[in-house]
């Protein structure tokens, strides 16, 4: 049929055109099938910046689609694998890290990622106000080459590839991509699985899929929008309309209600989160006295809250740490409700003839309404008179921090799969910066253990420190470790791969919806 | 002559009212107990990055060279940047104002449209039953807490019937209507039981007046003396009524936002004074006073302009 040269030619040039274009587009359906479905997750709390070193709850979760770190928190929360980067070593003067990079990482911008933008990423975090504390141990960051990144710390530091992993250590481009810090937060590039689309304050953030994501295939959904709406009821109301298709954090005393709607899933995710009633050592002479304050931890009935707060969804804490952060100690004894130890702990102490003490709660919180109730209905059987003061809640920060306060509510939450991050904070006065949250607790060999966890590399020494750590602050009640609550997200059963962290962070690309 | 004398006079008794406001709202916001600070970093707080943090929104500095400073950005027509999410205040307003005035006129109108039917009905004959029922029922509306009415109204024409969306505001005009219409019934639901009272108080008494007693006995019909003479005359005195009730109107606006998730002016508020965010609660609370005051000013220019007696 084709006889002539030039039909012969244009034939050859067909097939070798049509050949291409199935071969380009057969692996890309396999492997980078088009992004599908615009997911909407409504929260109470409002989105405040794209400057991951002032990141709080409200914007770290978003923040976590654009921005990517060196090492990602796994599924249980106790440990760290290679994200951004591909491996890691140690040298032997336990000071030198050299981390190799992935070299198929792209910014969405389409810019490969290298050690420069590692570099500067990490130098910019250390020097950060917010959550430059978790680089203090970092001395000099060099790059040999492009792949490579080669950490040198101040002293062994055991924690490093954990505070790598959090999100305030994201790499960002090199210099901001040439812009002024300013104008980057406002127009923010990473290696994400999502970019920016638009962000409105006080409404909504929506980011679209990044097509130059380096996770073959993903994400699979075309936008994720997060919808700040404060009210719980109208946040269940438009998941069951379909006008959202994630509730966070709604009440658990609706989850059973929930459980019971078709089209409706629900899950309260284990969280690398404990709450606590701090107690003042300094403010009256009776929290100085360990019998009193070991009274005082067993008179609060942690399962009595547990019910009235979270429906049953809770359990009691033993430990200063939550049982999802590496080196939890499950044997940690962890003083539990008994008021006939309680008794006989007031009994032991210099205040047997009964005393008078004051609990700030946080007003208009259902929380510490029923924990302070509680608690002061116990007490009262053990001759114990607890007031309850109520503040506003930033007033009662302000109050906390100022230590004009005897008994409060406090909580934490894990950012890093490392326990050393809470540990320091809340029991080295020195290195943590908060008179051991705020309670002036001071007891130089748990300082000395929380300080060896961070320097020694080997986790069978490393668990015996923190061991007798959560052994020696649950013995000398130095806060009253009351209860771990998860958390709780409802969702459309439309969607599917929905996974949540105990340091509550999601990987939206595994998420498919429809 | 005398009308620009009288202009620039109040123009001037303008300037002292618009600088004891920003006296007042200044120091208030700085009086109340709590750090931005915290806010910003969160729990992780210690005292030397409050101190860093301080120094990066420039309220380290002595209050009053912090007011002055406020002053001057007023005064090049800025309203500041948000502590919390760095955007400006003037734009955070912006974007918010639509919906309030959505709000509050879609309020405003569905209560006239509640209030008038309902108050002629139970003025046309007095002591009727169907004045006592119309006396009775609203008052069951003013005891309905808005929250409830809100849920209420989502439940029914949300979920159920699907005539409305449950949360938003929307994107085109249309969808605005369409997005505040629960919220402005719900609204309009607090508000109408106290015009009704008012209409049908009014409309009583001008039943009464000398004018319709002509009009009757002139013969002119029932409905028509209704709605041309005691309507008309009711509807001025209620928006008096009205008017009072626009502290009413702006406080149930904010509730309402937050139940049908419409970002306007009322929540923003809210959220900021929660955060200690000062600008925008110095920013929002400046800008209504400039509204209210430059809204005086004019009403009392074109009152001199109508009547030149009052320029004298």
């Amino acid at each position: 049929m084709f006889t002539s040269k030039k039909s012969r030619r244009v034939l050859v040039l067909a097939t070798a055109v049509v050949g291409s274009l199935v071969a380009s587009i057969l692996p890309a359906s396999a492997e980078n099938a088009a992004p599908k479905g615009d997911l909407v997750l409504v929260r109470n709390q409002d989105f405040a910046t794209f400057n991951p070193d002032l990141a709080q709850n409200d914007s770290i979760f978003p923040q976590q689609q654009i921005y990517e770190p060196l090492y990602m928190i796994s599924q249980d929360g106790k440990t760290v694998s290679p994200w951004l980067a591909k491996s890691s070593s140690q040298a032997a003067d336990k000071l030198t890290w050299t981390i190799k990079l992935r070299t198929d990482i792209k910014f969405s911008d389409g810019t490969p990622m290298t050690s420069a933008d590692v570099k500067f990423s990490l130098d910019l975090a250390t020097k950060g106000d917010g959550w430059g504390f978790l680089n203090t141990a970092i001395d000099t960051i060099t790059t040999p080459d492009a792949a490579t990144v080669v950490i040198k710390t101040k002293t062994p530091w055991a924690p490093l590839l954990s505070d790598l992993a959090c999100f305030s250590n994201s790499i960002l481009p090199n210099n901001f991509g040439g812009k002024t810090a300013e104008a980057f937060y406002k127009a923010p590039i990473g290696t994400g699985p999502f970019k920016l689309d638009h962000w409105t304050p006080g409404t909504e953030l929506k980011m679209v899929a990044n097509t130059n994501y380096w996770q073959p295939g993903k994400p699979y959904l075309n936008s994720v929008t997060w919808k700040y709406v404060v009210d719980d009821n109208t946040r269940a109301l438009m998941l069951a309309s379909g006008q959202a298709d994630i509730n966070e954090f709604p009440p658990a005393t609706s989850v059973p209600q929930i459980k019971k709607t078709a089209g409706l899933m629900v899950k309260a995710f284990p969280a690398a989160a404990s709450e606590f009633i701090a107690m003042n050592e300094l403010s009256t002479p009776a929290l100085a006295d360990v019998h009193v304050r070991r009274a005082l931890s067993y008179a609060f009935d942690r399962r009595a809250v547990i019910k009235v707060v979270l429906g049953g969804l809770g359990t009691p804490s033993n430990s200063i740490l939550a049982p999802n952060v590496g080196f939890y100690d499950a044997k940690s004894p962890g003083v539990q409700y008994d008021l006939k130890a309680a008794a006989a702990e007031l009994a032991k102490s210099k205040f047997a003839k009964g005393l008078k003490l004051e609990y700030l709660a946080t007003s208009g919180s259902v929380e510490d309404n029923a924990m302070s109730s509680i608690l002061q209905a116990s007490l009262k059987k053990i001759g114990v008179t607890l007031t309850i003061k109520t503040q506003e809640p930033k007033v009662k920060r302000a109050t906390q921090k100022a230590m004009n306060y005897q008994l409060t509510s406090t909580g934490w939450t894990m950012d890093i799969s490392d326990p050393d991050e809470l540990l320091t904070f809340a029991l080295d006065p020195e290195n943590g910066g908060t008179h051991a949250f705020y309670t002036n607790y001071n007891n130089p060999a748990v300082v000395a253990a929380v300080r060896a966890g961070q320097s020694n590399a080997d986790p069978v020494a490393r668990q015996k420190s923190y061991s007798f750590a959560q052994k020696t602050v649950a013995d000398e009640a130095m806060m009253i470790f009351a209860y771990n609550a998860p958390y709780i997200y409802s969702w459309s059963s439309k969607v599917t791969g929905f996974e949540v962290t105990p340091t509550l962070s999601y990987h939206m690309e595994d998420v498919k919806k429809g | 002559m005398n009308f620009l004398f009288y202009a620039g006079k109040r123009f001037l008794q303008v300037l002292p009212a618009l600088f004891g406001i920003s006296v007042v709202v200044f120091l208030l916001v700085h009086a109340i107990p709590g750090d931005p600070a915290d806010v910003i970093l969160g729990q992780r707080a210690t005292d030397e990055r409050v101190k860093a943090i301080h120094h990066l929104l420039g309220i380290d500095r002595p209050l009053l060279i912090q007011y002055f400073s406020f002053l001057g950005h007023l005064f090049q027509g800025s309203l500041g940047v948000s502590f919390y999410n760095n955007t400006a205040v003037s734009s955070l307003i912006a974007g918010r104002l639509s919906a309030t005035l959505f709000l509050m006129f879609g309020g405003i109108i569905l209560a006239l449209l509640i209030s008038l039917p309902l108050a002629i009905l139970a003025a046309s004959k007095e002591g009727a039953i169907r004045d006592q029922v119309v006396r009775v029922v609203p008052i069951i509306g003013l005891g309905m807490p808005q929250v409830w009415i809100g849920i209420e109204l989502i439940l029914l024409f949300g979920l159920k019937i699907h005539l409305f969306p449950v949360s938003g505001f929307g994107d085109t005009f249309l969808q605005h209507l369409r997005s505040t219409f629960l919220p402005s019934l719900s609204i309009a639901i607090g508000l109408s039981p106290i015009l009704i009272r008012s209409l049908r108080a009014a409309m009583l008494e001008i039943l009464e007046a000398d004018f319709v007693l002509t009009a009757k006995a002139k013969g002119i019909g029932r409905t028509r003396v209704m709605l041309s003479h005691v309507v008309r005359n009711a509807v001025i005195a209620s928006v008096t009524v009205l008017g009072v009730n626009i502290a009413y109107l702006v406080g149930s606006t904010v509730i309402v936002e937050r139940v049908f998730a419409i970002p306007a002016t009322g929540s923003l508020m809210i959220d900021a004074i929660s955060q200690r965010d000062y600008p925008i609660v110095q920013g929002v609370t400046i800008f209504f006073a400039l509204v209210v005051v430059t809204v005086n000013l004019l009403a009392d220019l074109i009152h001199a302009a109508l009547d030149p007696r009052v320029a004298l």
